[in-house]
């Protein structure tokens, strides 16, 4: 499955938030979105999923209109885990995570046993089965993380767009989220994800699109996006790219 | 934090405790009329009396205490889940107000004396009023702009129901307007139930359709956007059927407070904090609270009969002092 | 003998065989009658109204009322001369279930309480009289009337009247010619009374002006405490119409503003249940009214 941005602008109060942005990822796929704060990012990762107004573009998905499906089939496509990590009333973990299944529930009767199997295989991936009783309101930053990713995982949804995942996260739980996604990469998901340790990027991407002040000024592996001028004229920063190890 | 029932239990629990008391609203009367007079009656050759009694007075008055208690536990439950405020109460877009203003100028204009049933419809009228108003104004603005027109609402009506009182020919016909305004079930008739109850109902059913979207908004909007939330659909469900529901509710029974905002309170841990879960308990909640208050009302008498409202109010406020006291921690969390 | 018996008898038979067939009927009418007549008169009077139960206590036998409101048997609200008979009657509280319990067959309420239970009892079938509150004495005198004819007591509500009217007219003659001086009643938030209202008319029967006819409103009104002081009144009440037992009524008269005036004028206490209702206790306050004046002339004459 490919969903791809053509030429996509975001247009608030006559400003400009994201201006003729292309790009896409494709199943199997890891694809790292950077770029310093206020470049759009968010922004961009919202009018891809239909929750911010476009001005101009388009969203394809497998070359379909994205953006006429119904609310429930895109959600079947494309999961999305938002910067926002509040949850409201103290809603239990396992509870939560079921909510991933949303889209494929019909309202009626409970959850099936294909969904309790699936909420099981994202709480595997996210080691979470000792947090399920647990509100998540009580949930430490790392452990809510792991919780609202596995709602993110458990749709089993060919796509999936984070928007900074790791903020916020001690370096141990930053690389084991990286690990969660890079492998439901590896198993065919497409992944589309803002993050801002360069490093993390560089480290774990298969592709990178770095966007400043509305635009995308570059797509491509992290060796060509992370080169010294890049790095320069966008972060204001000098310095040597960051090595890829893995 | 598991709930300490299964959900099936709870329900069935709460549905029994509804009937139950629905039997003692039935059986009880009015201390000053005796309170189980009505056996005696039926024993020594007066049934008829008795029945027509049981059938037009009490049925009626059951009927819409348990309507109208289901309806704000309901809508309360709704509005808090909804908004992601468990301060929210079904006053909050200004459809009780509404309601009240439409009976009040029932009542001001003399309607009510030559057409009785003229009071609740206008009660109903003033509510969908309201309603079509919140709804033309939400396809426009979001939330914030939805509260703050019920806040505008509920500030215009009172403005206009104090007018009423103001204006009002003599001392009796303001006391009645104020009576109304309190609140009760007392002494209504069959008509009020079949004019409110399909209403009731159909605001019902419409509530009930938002309650998985409110599951899902519990991990913000953006998130319930991208689960396949229709965000707009949601907020017409809540806001038309808290409109229906309880429009109607009030205008047959006038303003009874504290229900839709304390009953989603005391039961949502039993739900395991699901707003979904909690439409059914917190409807059956608010239905049980309400028959409860209503028989007290009758065995309370000393004097004139004590008004429903008044009795929610007077128990309700300080519980949820107590309530807010215990919690405060959870609150802030 | 036997002839004689045989005379006598055909002509008892016959004499019987005339008459009977008369008296049955005479005997049948007589019966038929006092059934209608029972028929026709309420038995079992419910009032469902403070104002109502007056009325209905001076117009009936207290064997015919099923039941008065609470409120009559209230010390406070016994009408003038009728101490003693609320007690002993059985009362509701307006509630349709206790009513119906009472098995009325009559019912009379007033036209602003308790409505839906009247409306229900209504829509149950029982005879249901609604009465407008009084706002002239003359509205009282319609009231009587309209209750008297409902209970088949036509004749004995002319003589309530007729003797409300006599005791009205031998106060008034007691009442000395001249301009009506004010009777001052400063009621909770200075709340007083002007033209058109039931009180006003009262007031004005015992021999005074209100102090709103003096300051020149209709109906009921709050009035600034300086609009007070601009009229001097000849007599003050301690109690105002919209008091009850424990009163702040009296609060207004504590006002340093009016403590002078307060000290310098005649004053009275009228009970409010010569007040609340158009009915005959209304010549309790104009008794109450036409005895004060004469402190008052004393005092202008003094």
């Amino acid at each position: 499955m490919k969903l791809e941005a053509r030429g996509v602008s975001v247009t608030v109060h006559d400003r400009k938030l994201v201006e003729n942005a292309s790009l896409q990822v494709s199943g199997g796929e890891l694809v790292g979105l950077i770029g310093p704060n206020g470049a759009g990012k968010s922004t961009l990762l919202r009018a891809i999923l239909g929750i911010r107004a476009i001005s101009a573009g388009r969203i394809l998905l497998d070359g379909g209109d994205f953006l006429a499906m119904p609310p429930l089939k895109r959600a079947n496509a494309v999961a999305f885990l938002p910067q926002e990590r509040r949850v409201e009333w103290r809603l239990p973990a396992y509870d939560i995570v079921m909510l991933g299944r949303y889209p494929h529930q019909s309202g009626f009767g409970g959850p099936a046993p294909e969904d309790r199997a699936a909420v099981d295989r994202a709480l595997d991936a996210v080691d979470g089965h000792g947090l399920v009783d647990q509100p998540v309101a009580v949930l430490s930053g790392g452990e809510r993380t792991r919780i609202l990713l596995a709602r993110a995982l458990a749709a089993e949804s060919p796509l999936l767009l984070v928007d900074e995942p790791i903020a916020a996260l001690d370096p141990y739980h930053q690389l084991h989220v990286m690990e969660i996604l890079r492998e439901r990469a590896h198993t065919g998901a497409g992944i589309l994800a803002v993050i801002h340790d360069l490093t993390l990027v560089a480290r774990f991407m298969d592709r990178l699109v770095l966007m400043n002040a509305g635009r995308i000024i570059a797509d491509g592996s992290p060796a060509d996006v992370l080169n010294a001028e890049q790095l320069a004229s966008v972060y204001r920063i000098s310095g040597s790219p960051p090595q890829r190890i893995s | 934090m598991k709930p300490l029932l299964p959900y099936p239990v709870l329900i069935a629990g709460l549905a029994a405790l509804v009937g139950g008391l629905a039997f003692v609203s039935m059986v009880v009367g009015p201390a000053t009329a005796g309170t189980f007079e009505l056996f005696s009656m039926m024993t020594h050759g007066e049934s008829d009396t008795a029945w027509m009694i049981m059938r037009e007075v009490r049925l009626p008055r059951t009927a819409l205490a348990m309507l109208v208690g289901m309806s704000l536990g309901m809508a309360g439950a709704a509005l808090q889940g909804f908004l992601r405020n468990p301060l929210a109460d079904p006053g909050v877009f200004g459809v009780s107000p509404a309601a009240s203003l439409g009976a009040v100028l029932a009542l001001y204009t003399g309607v009510s004396v030559q057409m009785p049933l003229a009071l609740p419809l206008m009660g109903i009228a003033g509510a969908l009023l309201c309603a079509l108003l919140l709804h033309g104004l939400a396809r426009r603005g979001g939330m914030l702009t939805l509260v703050l027109a019920g806040v505008a609402v509920s500030s215009l009506c009172a403005a206009v129901m104090s007018l009423a009182l103001n204006l009002s020919p003599n001392p009796y016909a303001a006391a009645e307007i104020m009576f109304w305004l309190m609140g009760s079930v007392t002494d209504r008739s069959m008509d009020h139930v079949l004019l409110a109850g399909p209403l009731i109902l159909l605001g019902w059913a419409i509530l009930g359709a938002s309650g998985r979207s409110l599951d899902a908004l519990s991990l913000g909007e953006e998130a319930a956007a991208s689960l396949g939330v229709d965000l707009r659909r949601t907020r017409t469900l809540v806001v038309a059927g808290t409109a229906i529901c309880v429009g109607a509710g009030t205008a047959v029974a006038g303003g009874i407070g504290f229900i839709g905002l304390v009953v989603p309170h005391l039961l949502r841990p039993l739900v395991g904090h699901a707003p979904s879960r909690l439409l059914l308990a917190s409807a059956l909640g608010g239905g049980a609270l309400l028959l409860a208050a209503d028989i007290l009302v009758r065995l309370l008498m000393f004097g004139p009969e004590l008004k429903l409202g008044v009795l929610t109010a007077l128990v309700g406020a300080p519980f949820f002092l107590w309530l807010i006291f215990r919690a405060r921690t959870e609150l802030e969390s | 003998m036997k002839p004689k018996r045989h005379i006598g008898r055909p002509f008892a038979r016959r004499a019987l065989v005339a008459l009977g067939p008369l008296f049955t009927l005479v005997f049948g009418i007589m019966v038929f009658q006092a059934v209608a007549d029972a028929q026709a008169r309420p038995q079992r009077i419910v009032s469902m109204n403070l104002c109502t139960d007056e009325l209905l206590m001076r117009l009936v036998d207290p064997s015919r009322i099923a039941s008065v409101t609470y409120l009559s048997q209230q010390s406070v609200n016994a009408p003038l001369g009728l101490d003693g008979i609320a007690s002993k009657l059985k009362v509701n509280h307006g509630l349709a279930e206790e009513i119906l319990m009472q098995k009325p067959d009559l019912v009379l309420a007033g036209r602003f309480t308790a409505a839906t239970a009247v409306n229900l009892l209504r829509k149950l079938g029982l005879h249901i009289v609604t009465i407008n509150p009084e706002n002239t004495l003359d509205d009282m005198r319609a009231n009587i009337r309209t209750i008297g004819e409902a209970v088949g007591e036509t004749a004995r509500a002319e003589q309530v009247i007729a003797k409300f009217d006599a005791r009205l007219a031998a106060l008034q003659a007691q009442i000395p010619p001249g301009e009506m001086p004010v009777f001052a009643d400063i009621g909770v938030n200075n709340f007083i009374s002007g033209e058109n209202t039931l009180y006003t008319h009262i007031v004005n029967a015992g021999g005074y002006r209100t102090l709103g006819q003096a300051l020149g409103f209709d109906g009921f009104r709050n009035v600034p405490l300086e609009q007070v002081l601009l009229v001097r009144p000849a007599l003050i009440s301690t109690t105002t119409a919209w008091t009850s037992p424990p009163s702040i009524s009296t609060m207004a008269l504590r006002h340093p503003a009016l403590r002078a005036m307060v000290e310098a004028t005649p004053q009275i206490t009228i009970p409010e249940r010569y007040t609340t209702c158009g009915a005959p206790s209304a010549l309790g306050a104009v008794e109450l009214l036409v005895a004060a004046r004469k402190a008052v002339v004393a005092k202008v004459g003094g």
